[in-house]
């Protein structure tokens, strides 16, 4: 029995941000305030726009006004989150703001209890709104700015779960400040440490989603080009082999004090023929909101697949469950995995540590299923228990050497 | 009773009328900067006074005149509101359709409001006398006078609300200016008769990927107006290279323009003769476009299509520390950079480019000669500030075409070469020589031709349709601006006349189109006009 666990709790979503995936932030952040469970909790949906500013406003909940940006804007009023410990909600800095919990003027504070993180991309899974929370002393969803920054990073999060026994594939980082001193040592750079032996190679951005910038490059001209195609968007590129046989594997996994794992899913092209390029070099839109939207997505998943050898799930999960452990993950997590068909090797290839959708249609067709407002009431939960626990760490200052 | 009645439906609905054919006399004002000299002159020229709701008014006159029961009036008072308000509705609103439509800026708003204010304050004056009278008749007669006076008041508002407007110019263009001082960017000027907004993006694109931070606005953004707006609101310190349009509209426009983004480097693309009729004459061209080579310092870069005599001569005449001629032909003269070995496949295009004596191979997803024209100039300036070429040409490569520049749509059954926007007669030629090219069955050309090209726009027309001729299985001609020259130039090629379908305007002939298409065509949709130069204007 937890202290105060009967009492409704103000949650505030927030959704948006700076990023490319911006949108598809909006979605997901849209679909989960109609599934939290309304008995529980009352709802304040913080909106933090392309320019970066944080907003409320009951308009939010409606998808149609999203159409009216940035104008729109005008109509909600501006808050922000203060990075101090007596923080107990965001600050209203603009006109007075009707939500859903009451009237509040400038300067006020509207109430939160925790805030449910629901963030794609940059600037909100990778860490720094994380940063923001622990400053402000807020209990949030999701992993912590350690956890956070590293998934980000496809590289270090390769190298860190590497070196605790879970398999990747090798991987060459290729930082524009050195293309752009020496673009041809940069080039000859990827085949000489001897991690990669020839191609076909994949050329992804090391950080953002993983629907922008990434190409196949057969050759030495194909892979300048792809070099210049991720050095638009990010500051270094990973360039890996190419699989040219495997299929994807993910999983979702719901950090609790035991790990809870989803069934896993094949994500599978329209044709029915699995190949990076399908998956990759499609929106990013489909392969996050997991269902088809707006008639972007040829994709169709193949979730819980009964044909697929339960001897694959289980080191599927398992790794999972391991890097969950290693990685410090919290909330619901998404795992990609890659499995090469010639080889009987399972590759991690990348994790979302917030996913599209929360991966909701994983979990309804679990063993036992989870409805996606379970779902959400427990990472909420656990939420406020990581809070509690850091808590209870005994931190004061003693001023010694200024005191003499 | 009955003549306050009548006055206020006559009131009511002509100011409903009048509100939806203002903004349609509104956007006509904003496709052209403004100018209420212009647009009145637009106006007369096209004889685009009201004839609908004059007729419709006329019709009530004449028979609130002839009426002689009160009753009789009043509800010939009310049919004609009724008729009036219908017809207002009935019309498109410039808001939401056409291929430009108005945009209600700040200033277009306060323009409307003071010309609507205009229009109420004289409906209600000259209503009033009719209600005073109380004569039905007069009450309707004199709201024609208001209707027609339209066009007028809006140019008074204009002119009226002109000198806030330039003391607000004012202020935005001094923040803009003492903004970009204070981040001081690395600035490149881009100027030429075309060309002008395609290396714009295409530099841009180079310096973000192969130098460092860059701000270049983003559409076709070339007067001084338009790139202060853009600069107050997107500039940021962290900028360290800005690519700035500039349009030649008269002599002293890029000057101006150069007062506010200095220019280190600058790119003349071509000075043809395109806007033949602003200028008088192609001297004038010359001197206009190259207020830009002037404006750059001594040890600045210069970069000059060497394919064009006269950015040639401005190459020669304005000599930097850094001058790079690049093109095609090098029979014409020296080149620093230029362009063989040239492969056009569904792709793209491969080349060749050579600069500092050294060839390097590249691709580009772009089709056309004026593509590769657009693809030298950016890279020379590229490379001349220091990038690695090799890099350069790698980010070549992944240039996405842009919408309506010869940019290809593919669907399962046609193919559709886009290249709506704005054509000069080497576009033109270059465009058909693409769709010559391009594989596929059948080869249709929709076309208005071409304008602004003043003495030598029927030439020029009727040179391209001879060339059309030769390419096009099936040629679809919209507006009558051209039409006689365009088919002139298919005749002398003996182009049989069930080859070519002529259209009043862009929807109808797009509507046949989508009828008529079938597997395996290729469409080129050549220039656009705005509505402004469209004919048939049902007013």
């Amino acid at each position: 029995m937890k202290n105060g666990s009967n009492k409704r709790k103000t949650v505030g979503v927030i959704f948006g941000g700076r990023s490319v995936e911006h949108e598809i932030s909006v979605i997901t952040g849209l679909q989960l305030i109609r599934a939290l469970d309304v008995e529980r909790y009352d709802v304040i949906p913080i909106y933090i726009a392309p320019n970066g500013h944080w907003y409320v406003g009951e308009q939010l909940l409606e998808r149609s006004f999203y159409k009216g940006l940035p104008g729109c804007l005008n109509e909600l009023t501006e808050v922000t989150l203060l990075p101090v410990p007596d923080s107990e909600g965001v600050t209203v800095i603009g006109s007075s703001a009707e939500t859903p919990v009451g009237r509040f003027s400038r300067a006020e504070q509207i109430p939160i209890d925790v805030y449910f993180l629901a963030f794609h991309g940059e600037f909100g899974e990778d860490g720094c709104v994380q940063g923001l929370m622990e400053l402000a002393d807020a209990a949030y969803t999701g992993g912590g700015v350690l956890s956070s920054s590293v998934a980000m990073d496809k590289y270090i999060c390769k190298s860190v779960l590497h070196d605790h026994g879970i398999p990747v594939l090798p991987g060459v980082v290729v930082r524009k400040e050195d293309a752009l001193k020496d673009f041809d040592s940069a080039l000859k750079s990827v085949f000489e440490g001897g991690e990669l032996k020839d191609f076909p190679v994949f050329v992804k951005p090391c950080h953002l989603g993983s629907s922008i910038g990434i190409a196949k490059a057969e050759n030495e001209v194909e892979l300048r080009s792809a070099l210049a195609l991720v050095f638009r968007h990010d500051n270094s590129a990973i360039v890996e082999p190419f699989l040219s046989e495997m299929f994807e594997i993910n999983v979702s996994i719901l950090e609790e004090e035991e790990p809870v794992a989803s069934v896993v899913e094949i994500p599978v092209s329209a044709s029915g023929v699995l190949s990076y390029e399908d998956k990759y070099l499609r929106e990013g839109a489909s392969k996050k909101t997991g269902e088809e939207s707006g008639g972007m997505a040829n994709l169709t998943r193949d979730i819980d697949p009964q044909h697929l050898d339960p001897a694959i799930k289980e080191r599927v999960i398992g790794y999972a469950k391991k890097a969950v452990r290693v990685l410090e993950c919290s909330g619901i997590v998404r795992f990609d995995f890659m499995y090469d068909t010639k080889t009987d090797n399972i590759y991690f290839n990348e994790l979302n540590p917030m996913p599209g959708s929360f991966a909701f249609y994983l979990w309804v067709k679990s063993h036992p299923p989870l409805l996606y407002t379970e779902v959400l009431s427990r990472a909420i939960e656990r939420a406020m228990e990581r809070k509690s626990i850091k808590s209870s760490l005994i931190k004061e200052l003693e001023f010694r050497a200024l005191a003499q | 009773m009955s003549a306050l009645l009548t006055f206020a439906l006559a009131f009511t609905a002509t100011l409903i009328f009048c509100s939806r054919r203002l903004a349609r006399y509104l956007r006509v004002l904003q496709q052209d900067e403004y100018n209420s000299r212009r647009m009145l002159e637009w106006v007369s020229r096209n004889s685009a006074y009201d004839t609908r709701g004059t007729v419709v008014l006329s019709v009530v006159v004449l028979a609130s005149f002839f009426a002689e029961l009160k009753i009789v009036s009043l509800l010939i008072s009310l049919a004609g509101a009724a008729a009036l308000i219908t017809l207002a509705k009935s019309e498109p609103d410039p808001r939401v359709s056409g291929k430009i439509k108005l945009n209600m800026t700040d200033r277009a708003q306060r323009i409307y409001r003071t010309a609507f204010f205009m229009i109420a304050a004289l409906s209600f004056g000259v209503g009033f006398l009719g209600y005073w009278a109380e004569h039905a008749a007069l009450t309707w007669a004199v709201q024609i006078l208001v209707i027609q006076s339209v066009p007028r008041l809006l140019a008074f508002a204009v002119d009226v609300l002109k000198p806030g407007e330039d003391r607000r110019q004012l202020r935005y263009l001094e923040e803009a200016a003492a903004k970009v001082r204070r981040i001081d960017p690395l600035i490149i000027g881009i100027t030429g008769s075309y060309g002008k907004t395609s290396v714009k993006n295409m530099l841009g694109e180079l310096l973000q990927t192969t130098k460092g931070a860059t701000f270049w606005p983003k559409r076709g953004v070339n007067t001084l107006m338009g790139n202060t707006r853009i600069i107050r609101e997107d500039l940021k310190p962290s900028h360290e290279f800005a690519v700035i349009e500039m349009g030649a509209y008269r002599r002293g426009s890029i000057e101006r323009v150069c007062e506010l983004t200095p220019p280190k480097g600058a790119i003349i693309t071509a000075i043809g003769n395109m806007h033949l009729e602003r200028f008088g004459s192609r001297e004038n061209i010359y001197r206009a476009k190259t207020e830009l080579a002037r404006a750059v310092p001594e040890d600045g870069i210069l970069v000059c299509n060497g394919d064009d005599s006269f950015a040639r001569r401005a190459a020669e005449e304005f000599q930097k520390k850094t001058t790079i001629l690049y093109g095609f032909d090098r029979t014409a003269g020296k080149l620093d950079v230029w362009i063989d070995e040239i492969k056009v496949d569904p792709e793209g295009t491969s080349f060749k480019i050579h600069w500092k004596g050294k060839g390097y191979a590249g691709h580009t997803k772009l089709l056309g000669r004026p593509a590769l024209s657009n693809i030298m100039a950016a890279f020379s300036m590229a490379c001349a500030l220091e990038a690695d070429p090799q890099f350069v040409l790698a980010a070549i490569s992944n240039l996405a075409p842009v919408d309506n520049r010869l940019s290809v749509i593919k669907t399962d059954k046609i193919v559709q070469l886009n290249d709506a926007y704005n054509s000069n007669p080497i576009g033109f030629a270059a465009a058909l020589d693409v769709l010559e090219a391009f594989p596929g069955q059948r080869k249709i050309l929709v076309t208005p031709g071409m304008i602004e090209l003043g003495e030598e726009q029927t030439g020029a027309n009727a040179t391209a349709a001879s060339r059309a001729a030769e390419v096009c299985d099936l040629v679809m001609l919209v507006g009558t601006t051209n039409r006689e020259a365009l088919k002139e130039g298919l005749k002398q090629k003996k182009y049989p006349d069930d080859k070519v379908l002529v259209f009043d305007d862009r929807d109808e002939a797009l509507n046949q189109l989508r009828q008529l298409q079938k597997s395996g065509d290729v469409i080129l949709l050549e220039n656009d006009l705005p509505d402004v130069f469209e004919e048939y204007i049902r007013f």
